[in-house]
């Protein structure tokens, strides 16, 4: 092309420019729109950015022209931005001129157009950045997309809500979506570094976007990441749960790779991992145990829930510490705008929040608890035991925001659980309990445009106790404590690299199971562990031309086991060969880990990518149980040391994703294969609540999984729900057990089938659905018997040689909206849930150690002289549950 | 009515829990060597039982004939000779008092293989005698305890017999329908599946009932023996059950079971008449 004709095009670009300016944006403003400015010599940049953010305006200008620096004062309360702007620029010798939303700032004898021109031709970028907001509450919007239109260039706000998206001078069509919220379209003049924090509005209709992204979504194919899925907290709200109180945890069973115990329990296995191979994060704090009522419930409320991620592998390279999954929870920030409360009564739950500003859009509150209100149940069943059975939890969060650069955030947890009942087995106890307490502070800071950190400091402490005297001063317990700080950063370099990197240090203190007597005199007492861990990593999300998008990382982590303890070292026989007392803060073990992660997307054709991951993961903290039960029984935590090497695993993954109907259907299929290190499995009944050579009863080995996992689903109109499928199958050798020879582990469960349905009439009622079928749980069951004393003894074969009956489920819930008005301040539903609705009897266990009493019930024999006829049993938890609950929202 | 929808949501959120099963057992044919014998120290014939496994929950274990038994110490050698009147009961042809401070061994031939088994003796101790309890809804007792919960330096097993064959009233009674065993232990560990162990069976019986305590010292091994049989047998099957395994045995060769040496401390009593 001529340089004549690369004036021309020039030119025609720049019309189209002052066209769209003038005609097309898609926001409008309103200059009589009153705010409150408050300013004391503060630089002019920062008093346009609180004028935008409070007028909902744009403003377009030359920071070469314009001084930005040029100190302000202005005290302006409740008047238009109109009156402000003749305070603030005409005094000051700035005219400007309102061009639909943009405010163009200009000095007297400057010409814009000719400063754009040279900005275009010299194909100069500048970055946009800010934060994408719901407009009814301020609560920030994680994982939202912003992309320009016609070059599909895009990216996602971050766990913060901030984006920063660099792009060539020019007019760009921006576009802001969300799940659940009005897209915003908005023409941008991109003639300097803007910072645009657009607030959405949230879609009273039928979900125009995905509910459940499967982060396959276009355009953004090449930016997400394979085996990652996120839960908005509208979708949490149309899942059926199993008291009528939605479910976090059992939220995740429909998601094909991620299979649960089964009724009641909050445990759950990704890709054939441990149930504790699961970091569960709450504003990135580590929630050791997360379920209430033994794992009926989830112990973060939904009603708290803002937002959760959840990653089946290919972790990010920030996340560390667990071998199988992650999932990060985001709790509600609390509404900058208004106050407001919200609850849910139920039979068995109840819960209550209330949340508003402080201050105006410049900080809230957020204050949230629950209680369990099923204690007429027990009573009732039980009537001549003393049972009691509850718990509480409660959630505060206050966040502030200093400025534009800095926001800072508190977060508090309690959650209490208490069974109290006589047991009369032969250890006398008078009830469990157990209690989660966690605490952080998070400050957010803008560097600059591209430049992002977060720091946090958090506390974060799980506790679990027997209680051997009625009144409770007699006690078995164990727990594990952490303090940790850490702060990460995300350098939005350019659209082609987002770089991250961060590091954290971490304090751990693990009781791994003591006595408490009241008189301190008669139990022996196992020392505390005490580590640290420190991390680093580094990443980046580099796209290579239009199609290939490469992630890749490495995190370094360091591991160190500090006195004072005494530690005891085993032969091959695990006997005790030696002991050695360590002193005070003394490293006596220390281990390394670097874990290198790397996932590449290939687009295919506009409709159609490939993605391949493989990623290393290392774990130090272990979960040492032995027992099969579905319910989170006595936990100990041990941490790696002289005899526990850290747990590590490498993950393969392979995916394909397209759409399918005209793009109303998503499809995706994901194949893994994972090697497990250092697998934990247990000598035979290994004694693990009370004993200071718990070490000795670990029996390391190794393990392997691979699967399949697909689904359709469809996000888009009235009637929107997935099928998911996953054949899945994991193995584990280890030397002593099963005579060395390869076997199922316990979660081993081949096929995996979910189906969700959920359909939102024109008028008020909404109706969802999901079934489950899921291969039955490997278990050892006996291949003959002997008698000894009266006992009727098992002898069993290889392990895991059998299968429970397959599991299967269908829970339905009837949602109905009691305000007519959609839109009403005052919104109230009343939810009917059926879990479990045919009532189908899914075993967890099997023995052959009972009789059957003259009243039926089926007892273990007490009277060892006369044999009696013992029948096997099974163990299930529950049939149908019904529940309704009345839902409020103000 | 609206107890009748309480006690529907009840039923329908509790109903849960155990159900019997029908399950095969499937046909393994191995056949193992089964060794039930405690040494005591009291002064009698002494005695073991010699069987084979069973391939059915509810088979009558076939009791082993024919092998040579013996018990010795650093001192005595005793031979065991098949009762006559029970097969597979192998007793002392004279009066053996187990020893503390002797180390036994339990040497059995049998179809050209030899297994054996080592065990020796703690010392006893006294105890108090159990508690019992007046049923709330009949004129029935029952035991509510036996020993301190928590007795981590002394495990112990604790027999119970109990006799009401002599009371007034039950003495037309087929006498074995008035007798019954209960077996107590006291460990030095503490396992989720003990604590949140199935109901048991509740045994009754009336005022006058004769009760035998017998408290059996067990030896560490002999108490690791006994946790691991409890944990596949009395403590298997409630809310936390624990992975199955097979029982540990004291005995070489791949014979099962358990032979051990414990010192026996008694005491009787009557049951009185109590309130409520």
């Amino acid at each position: 092309m001529s340089i004549a004709g690369h004036t021309y095009m020039k030119s025609i670009v720049l019309s189209i420019a002052v066209l769209l300016l003038s005609n097309v944006f898609i926001y409008s403003q309103d200059l009589s729109r009153k705010i409150t400015i408050e300013a004391d010599n503060a630089p002019l940049e920062d008093v346009i950015r609180e004028i935008e953010e409070k007028g909902g305006v744009y403003f377009s200008y030359s920071p070469q022209t314009i001084p930005v620096s040029l100190p302000v004062s202005i005290n302006a309360q409740d008047k238009s931005i109109k009156y402000i702007l003749k305070k603030v620029f005409r005094k000051n010798g700035i005219k400007y001129d309102l061009v639909k939303t943009h405010i163009v700032l200009r000095k007297p004898g400057f010409d814009p157009e000719q400063d754009y021109q040279a900005d275009l031709a010299s194909g100069k970028l500048f970055t946009i950045s800010g934060y994408l907001k719901d407009r009814a509450s301020g609560e920030v919007l994680i994982g939202a997309h912003v992309y320009e239109k016609e070059s599909y260039e895009g990216t996602a706000t971050n766990a913060y809500g901030f984006y920063s998206l660099t792009l060539p001078a020019g007019v760009h069509q921006m576009v802001f979506s969300f799940i659940g919220y009005e897209a915003v379209e908005m023409t941008v003049l991109l003639d300097r570094d803007k910072k645009l924090s657009p607030e959405m509005k949230e879609s009273l209709m039928t979900m125009k976007e995905v509910e459940i992204i499967g982060r396959t979504d276009k355009p953004l194919f090449l930016n997400e990441q394979i085996s990652e899925f996120r839960f908005s907290s509208k979708t949490l709200a149309k899942l059926p749960g199993i008291t009528g109180d939605k479910d976090i945890i059992k939220s995740l069973q429909v998601v094909p790779g991620i299979e649960s115990f089964g009724d009641g329990s909050s445990l759950f296995f990704v890709r054939g991992g441990g149930s504790d191979q699961n970091l569960i994060l709450v504003d990135e704090v580590p929630l050791y145990n997360a379920s209430h009522l033994f794992g009926f419930l989830s112990v973060i409320s939904p009603d708290a829930i803002s937002d959760m991620e959840v990653y089946k592998g290919d972790f990010p390279v920030k996340y560390g510490g667990r071998l199988s999954s992650v999932v990060d929870i985001k709790t509600k920030d609390g509404n900058m705008k208004r106050f407001g409360f919200g609850g849910n009564i139920g039979p068995y739950t109840s819960t209550l929040s209330v949340e508003g500003p402080i201050i105006r859009d410049k900080s809230s509150f957020y204050l949230g608890g629950r209680i369990s209100t099923l204690q007429w149940l027990p009573q009732l069943y039980y009537k001549d035991q003393e049972i009691k059975v509850g718990f509480f939890d409660l959630n505060a969060k206050l966040n502030f925001k200093l400025n534009d650069k800095n926001r800072l955030f508190g977060t508090f947890y309690i959650g209490n659980d208490l069974l109290e009942r006589k047991t009369y087995s032969s250890i006398q106890t008078y009830g469990i309990g157990w209690n989660n307490v966690l605490g952080t502070l998070r400050w957010n800071h803008v560097f600059n445009k591209k430049l992002f950190s977060n720091t946090t400091f958090y506390i974060t402490r799980y506790q679990y106790l027997l209680y051997l005297s009625e009144d409770r001063k007699e006690y078995w317990n164990s727990s594990i404590s952490t303090i940790t700080l850490k702060t990460d950063f995300t350098w939005f370099l350019n659209p082609n690299n987002t770089f991250t990197a961060g590091m954290n240090i971490s304090a751990h203190t693990l009781d791994a199971g003591n006595i408490n007597l009241n008189d301190n005199s008669e139990a022996e007492e196992i020392p505390n562990y005490n580590c640290v861990e420190y991390s680093f990593y580094a990443g980046n999300r580099q796209n290579i031309g239009s199609k290939t998008t490469l992630r890749y990382g490495l995190r370094l982590s360091l591991w160190q086991d500090l006195g004072p303890t005494t530690v005891y070292y085993f032969d091959g026989n695990y006997d005790v060969i030696d002991t050695f007392d360590v002193e005070k803060n003394a490293v006596y073990s220390s281990y390394t880990s670097l874990e290198p992660r790397i996932n590449i997307t290939y687009q295919l054709t506009p409709n159609h990518s490939l993605k391949a991951g493989y990623s290393r993961t290392t774990q130090f903290l272990n979960e040492l149980n032995n027992s099969i039960s579905p319910f989170t029984s006595l936990a100990v935590w041990v941490p790696s040391g002289p005899n526990i090497k850290p747990r590590k695993a490498d993950q393969y993954s392979l995916g394909y994703f397209t759409s399918l109907i005209n793009k109303k259907i998503k499809f995706s299929a994901e194949t893994y294969y994972k090697h497990y290190y250092n697998y934990i499995d247990y000598a035979p009944h290994a004694n693990m609540l009370y004993n200071p050579l718990i070490e000795g009863e670990i029996r390391p080995g190794e393990a392997w999984s691979y699967g399949l996992e697909m689904m359709f689903h469809k996000p888009f109109g009235r009637l929107t729900g997935w099928i998911g499928y996953t054949y899945s199958r994991i193995f584990a050798k280890t030397p002593e057990v099963n005579n060395g020879s390869p076997y199922r582990a316990f979660q081993d469960r081949p096929h995996n089938l979910t189906i969700f349905i959920a359909y939102d009439t024109k008028k008020r009622w909404s109706f969802s659905a999901n079934w489950i079928l899921l291969s039955g749980a490997a278990i050892t069951t006996p291949i003959s018997f002997y008698d000894y004393n009266g006992y009727v003894v098992p002898i069993y074969g290889e392990k895991n040689n059998d299968r429970l009956p397959v599991y299967h489920r269908l829970d339905i819930s009837v949602n109905f909206r009691l305000n007519k008005d959609e839109a009403a301040r005052y919104k109230h539903n009343l939810i009917l849930n059926l879990y479990n609705v045919y009532g189908r009897n899914n075993p967890y266990f099997l023995s052959f150690n009972r009789i059957s009493d003259p009243e039926g019930d089926y007892v273990i024999p007490a009277d060892h002289l006369h044999p009696q006829e013992l029948v096997p049993t099974t163990l299930s938890v529950s049939e149908i549950i019904p529940s309704i609950n009345y839902q409020f929202k103000f | 009515m609206k107890r009748y929808w309480l006690h529907i949501i009840l039923i329908i959120f509790l109903s849960a829990c155990v159900k019997e099963a029908d399950w095969d057992v499937p046909e393994d044919g191995t056949k193992y060597i089964v060794v039930d014998g405690i040494l005591t120290n009291e002064y009698k014939v002494q005695y073991i039982y010699l069987y084979n496994n069973k391939a059915n929950l509810n088979d009558i274990a076939l009791p082993l004939s024919g092998a040579d038994v013996i018990i010795s110490n650093e001192d005595e050698t005793y031979t065991l000779i098949e009762d006559p009147e029970e097969a597979g009961r192998y007793i002392t042809d004279t009066i053996v008092v187990a020893r503390f401070s002797k180390n036994y061994s339990l040497l059995i031939y049998y179809h050209d293989r030899f297994y054996s088994a080592q065990a020796y003796m703690i010392p006893g101790e006294t105890f108090t005698e159990l508690t019992y309890t007046k049923n709330d809804d009949n004129d029935l007792y029952h035991i509510d305890y036996v020993a301190s919960s928590f007795e981590a330096e002394d495990p112990a097993m604790w027999e119970i017999q109990i006799d009401w064959s002599s009371v007034p009233g039950y003495e037309d009674k087929d006498p074995e329908t008035c007798r019954k065993k209960l077996l107590f232990y006291t460990l030095p560990t503490l396992d989720v599946s003990q604590v949140f162990s199935p109901i048991v069976e509740q045994v009754n019986f009336p005022a006058g009932t004769i009760i035998l305590e017998h408290r059996y010292s067990l030896t560490s091994e002999h108490a690791a023996f006994v946790r691991a049989l409890l944990l596949e047998t009395s403590w298997q099957g409630g809310v936390f059950p624990s992975d199955p395994a097979n029982v540990t045995t004291n005995l070489s060769e791949g014979a099962i079971g358990f032979f051990g040496v414990c010192a026996v401390n008694s005491l009787s009593l009557t049951v009185t008449p109590k309130k409520n």
